[in-house]
């Protein structure tokens, strides 16, 4: 059978599966599309009567091609790589599609290779995908088993029935079948992704700021805190090279902030796009964290692990979410957040100690520097003039033009020249409520950086950008709608989304459901499952679920075998097919057995063979009414009735 | 012996659970269902996957795996219903001469679905498949090969399908109840002689020996080729054929006894005489039959071919 040649149903479903199957790629890898289109250009012309001329060429130019692309794979081992490999070798397949072999390969290789997309993208349009794909090779296989006459569009049919009937059974065995652990460690998916860098330079937040891609989901368990008051921190700098800021070593604030009370506490969940790296984005003071999370010190968080896919944390902070919060901080850690590149921005230096001179204590330094930034005129744009060496100084004596990273990065500088501990701190600011769900969506272009000062023990938040250029914080990221480079990096839908109420409300419902996706289809693991099924079966869980799961296939199985039942068109008899049913049967007593084949008059000669003489008569009666009965159109309704009696009396008299 | 045991054992329980009638509609206690090798591998991509999904933690993912096992659990329901309500019925089936092929009809019968990819015949090597569409009825023809002489009752049929997915193999040994008649294998006395290396191979003319020659006669089409008088043709004359004296009332017997000084077994016997027969209607003479047990009046029609073969069969 494994020699059989396929039919060219088989095939024409085939090349469509492979389509189906490697669409979503071609976004990520171009170099494919090309392939599959050479790859099945070749194989249709084979079915042709008119091959082509160039058919060897055709063939060598898709392997050649193929060769180059997998030689181009030049970044190493990495899932996206082994991925495309894999791909390249399935459209390498349909070069040599001829037997019946090579389909099931094929076609089970394809089921396989639908998770490929999955691990690179799991929002709502996969499920599109997965019903797609698992539609079209569905059909490759019935086009396999079928013989030609039932044809094309019955095996598209067939393939949709077989498929809706399958998802009762795959929703029971999502909600109970336990999840396995990690059998072993796997490469993970890189993917280019946007986001907050482990450093600041100027420019960098500027760059976030054209895209407008999705950075994490918030819901609150509680009263939304005001957008001016979302100060979501990624991380804490506090060393200064001159031109860019970086992490360090000896962090304050070590411990969790767990004075406030229970009832104190604003509990959140953030929902984050996958980054391939740790950051998390917590409210400071940080309260509260789950176990996937770790505290890192400096009102940051990280997750233990790389975050490669939407991932759900969360945390707790403080209900009146303040700018200020008492902390301690030793020699050492005061040293490192006081100190600056001395040699550099010596112009600011000066400037610094003729504001800060005569200041009386902290909190005035930083109102004196403040108020600098006040009095002359800073613009905030997305575009800054590129800085050389001593970048405060220019920035702040000549361009004057900045976006959030320059205000905070010399602020900052300016405060430890006078002598107050400061760091940078970098995040996103404010982000938007989606009306439908409640949450707040942050997006990249809600990036931003700020500055925490050291004063009278305790750590307070300024921010600079506010004083120059408040309403940034006030409308959010779209004030800055008026300059041309905002959302530059996006495309134009989005672009217009923003411009327009009604896009932007199909995209906030849309987004939404996508959330709810995430939220309540996504992140059902273990843990999720376990207290469900605790919560509706007690301590008999495990059996519970191993019933469940049976009664589910037997249920299913047999739902099918009922509705295959009901969907049979009944045979409704007539009155005088139902007597004559009686009357077979009593003949079947005396060995009259009707054969399908046999007439009425048929049954009646072999009856008078068979049965005794006295009953002759009574034979010829039944046999005459029923005849009449049934064939006789000019009957009317009372002679029918009539007729209908004396027969039953008939059978009744020939049964005793 | 345990392997014959089980055999017959077997053999009584098929007969048991699916006896032999004329019509039969396939029904649940009618067919078997097992996975197949395609259906494991298919397993095996599910296991795959499932595995990828642990390693991943990716939720999607475990739900394709559960959606194809899903799949899989819905394919042995619809293999199965794919059979269930197929009508098989035997039709018309050509008499054959032991070791020929028999080619029988078989109609199959829809009610009210399609039966996509069933495949029929006598064993697993030898399948023809054939979509039965809704509500139509279609014959597919099944052969079988013929062994011994005599009435044949038509083995159990194989019918199977793998549709829709070929994750299942569902299938029935259905006994249709059908007889074919198998006639004996025709072989003429001198053939049968020289096998057996028995003298006297001369004197076979003599017991079915041709009418007297009478002279010649213009060729009538119909008249034997080997009556036609070639030699006139190619002398271009008019084509004539040899006219035989023949003995209408003096009808031929293939005759039991006329075999005896032979010492040919009884299964030689009935093909000797079933080459006789055949000759003899080949050459449109009135011919009887003569066995031990019964004797059939000349005759020279096709029905009466017929009943002496079928007598000779049964013999």
């Amino acid at each position: 059978m494994n020699s059989q040649l396929l039919s060219i149903h088989t095939i024409r479903w085939l090349l469509l599966a492979v389509a189906i199957l490697l669409v979503p790629h071609f976004f990520r890898q171009p170099a494919l599309a090309a392939v599959l289109v050479l790859a099945l250009l070749y194989r249709w012309q084979v079915n042709t009567k008119s091959r082509l001329k160039f058919e060897r060429l055709l063939k060598f130019s898709v392997i050649f091609l193929s060769m180059a692309l997998v030689l181009g794979l030049s970044n190493g081992v990495t899932v996206e790589a082994s991925i495309d490999v894999f791909l390249m070798a399935f459209i390498l397949k349909i070069l040599e599609l001829k037997k019946r072999r090579d389909a099931l390969v094929l076609s089970y290789s394809g089921f396989f290779l639908i998770i490929t997309q999955l691990l690179i993208a799991q929002d709502l349009p996969q499920i599109l995908y997965v019903a797609a794909s698992c539609w079209a090779l569905c059909a490759v296989l019935i086009s396999l088993h079928q013989h030609a006459q039932s044809g094309a569009v019955f095996a598209a049919k067939q393939s949709a029935i077989l498929l809706a009937l399958s998802l009762p059974l795959m929703l029971v065995a999502y909600v109970f079948v336990p999840r396995m652990s990690p059998l072993w460690s796997m490469l993970q998916v890189n993917q280019a992704t946007t986001g907050v860098g482990s450093t600041m330079s100027p420019g960098d937040i500027s760059d976030l700021a054209q895209s407008n891609e999705l950075a994490f989901r918030a819901t609150f368990f509680g009263q939304v805190p005001a957008n001016k008051d979302l100060y979501w921190r990624a991380m804490v700098l506090s060393d200064f090279d001159g031109r860019t800021w970086h992490p360090i070593k000896k962090l304050t604030e070590k411990a969790l902030n767990t004075k406030s009370g229970d009832n104190q506490k604003l509990n959140y969940e953030i929902m984050v796009e996958p980054t391939m790296q740790k950051f998390l984005f917590a409210l400071a003071p940080v309260a509260e964290m789950d176990n996937k999370s770790i505290y890192l010190g400096g009102q940051q968080v990280r997750a233990k692990s790389d975050i490669d896919s939407r991932q759900l944390f969360s945390f707790a902070t403080d209900k009146n979410v303040s700018k200020r919060w008492v902390a301690a901080l030793n020699n050492s850690q005061r040293k490192a957040l006081l100190d600056y590149p001395k040699q550099l921005n010596i112009k600011t230096q000066k400037l610094v100690q003729k504001l800060t001179g005569a200041s009386q204590g902290d909190q005035q330094k930083v109102t004196d520097v403040l108020g600098y930034f006040l009095e002359h005129k800073f613009y905030y744009t997305l575009k800054p003039p590129l800085l050389g060496k001593n970048t405060v100084d220019e920035f702040i004596f000549n361009s004057r033009r900045g976006f959030c990273e320059h205000f905070a990065s010399s602020f900052v500088l300016m405060m430890r020249m006078a002598g107050v501990p400061a760091r940078v701190v970098v995040g996103y600011q404010g982000g938007s409520i989606n009306p439908y769900e409640g949450y707040v969506v942050v997006r990249q272009l809600d990036a931003h950086a700020w500055a925490e000062v050291y004063v009278g023990g305790a750590w307070q938040r300024v921010d600079p950008t506010f004083i120059i250029a408040p309403e940034r914080i006030d409308q959010g990221s779209q004030s800055l709608q008026g300059d041309p480079l905002f959302l530059a990096g996006a495309s134009l839908a989005v672009r217009m989304m923003s411009r327009s109420s009604l896009l932007q409300k199909l995209q906030q419902r849309y987004d939404q459901l996508n959330y709810l996706w995430q939220a309540s289809v996504l992140q059902y693991d273990n843990a999720s499952q376990a207290q469900l099924i605790k919560r509706w079966f007690g301590r008999y869980a495990s059996y519970a679920i191993a019933l469940i799961l049976v009664v589910a296939v037997l249920f299913v199985l047999t739902m099918l075998g009922v509705w295959q039942y009901l969907s049979k068109p009944r045979v409704r008899l007539s009155p005088e097919q139902k007597l004559y049913r009686q009357y077979l049967r009593c003949l079947k007593t005396y060995g009259v057995d009707k054969q399908p084949w046999q007439t009425e008059s048929d049954v009646y000669q072999c009856a008078l063979v068979t049965l005794p003489e006295q009953n002759h008569a009574l034979l010829r009666l039944i046999n005459d009414y029923y005849i009449r009965l049934r064939y006789d159109a000019s009957l009317d309704f009372s002679e029918k009735e009539r007729l209908l009696q004396q027969l039953a009396l008939a059978i009744k008299t020939l049964q005793q | 012996m345990l392997k014959q045991v089980l055999q017959k054992r077997y053999q009584q329980w098929m007969a048991k659970r699916l006896p032999a009638a004329s019509s039969i509609t396939l029904h649940h206690r009618r067919l078997f269902i097992v996975p197949s090798r395609q259906g494991a591998y298919f397993l095996f991509v599910i296991a795959l996957i499932f595995i990828a999904a642990a390693n991943y933690q990716n939720n999607f993912v475990f739900a394709l795996a559960m959606f194809l096992f899903s799949v899989f659990n819905t394919a042995i329901v619809m293999t199965y219903l794919n059979l269930t309500g197929l009508t098989l019925q035997a039709g018309r089936c050509d008499s054959v001469f032991a070791g020929e092929v028999a080619a029988i009809q078989l109609h199959l019968k829809s009610q009210h679905k399609t039966h996509a990819g069933v495949a029929l015949g006598f064993d697993k090597q030898n399948l023809r498949s054939v979509d039965v569409l809704s509500g139509q009825h279609v014959t597919q023809t099944v052969v079988y090969q013929t062994r011994r002489r005599g009435m044949a009752q038509l083995p159990r049929l194989l019918l199977q399908s793998h549709y829709p997915l070929g994750f299942l193999r569902c299938w029935s040994w259905v006994s249709l109840q059908k007889q074919i008649v198998v006639y004996p294998k025709p072989q003429s006395l001198q053939k049968t002689l020289v096998e057996h290396q028995v003298s006297g191979s001369g004197e076979i003319q003599l017991i079915l020996g041709n009418d007297e020659f009478e002279g010649f006669k213009a060729y009538q089409a119909g008249d034997g080729v080997r009556d036609i008088h070639w030699p006139s043709l190619a002398k271009e004359q008019p084509l004539m054929s040899k006219s035989r004296l023949q003995h209408v009332d003096e009808a031929k017997w293939v005759d039991w006894y006329a075999l005896d000084a032979y010492g040919l077994s009884l299964e030689q016997r009935l093909s000797v005489m079933c080459d006789w027969v055949l000759e003899l209607h080949a050459q449109r003479r009135s011919y009887g039959l003569r066995l031990p047990n019964t004797e059939i009046v000349p005759a020279q029609t096709e029905q009466h071919k017929h009943a002496v073969l079928t007598a000779l069969a049964m013999y």
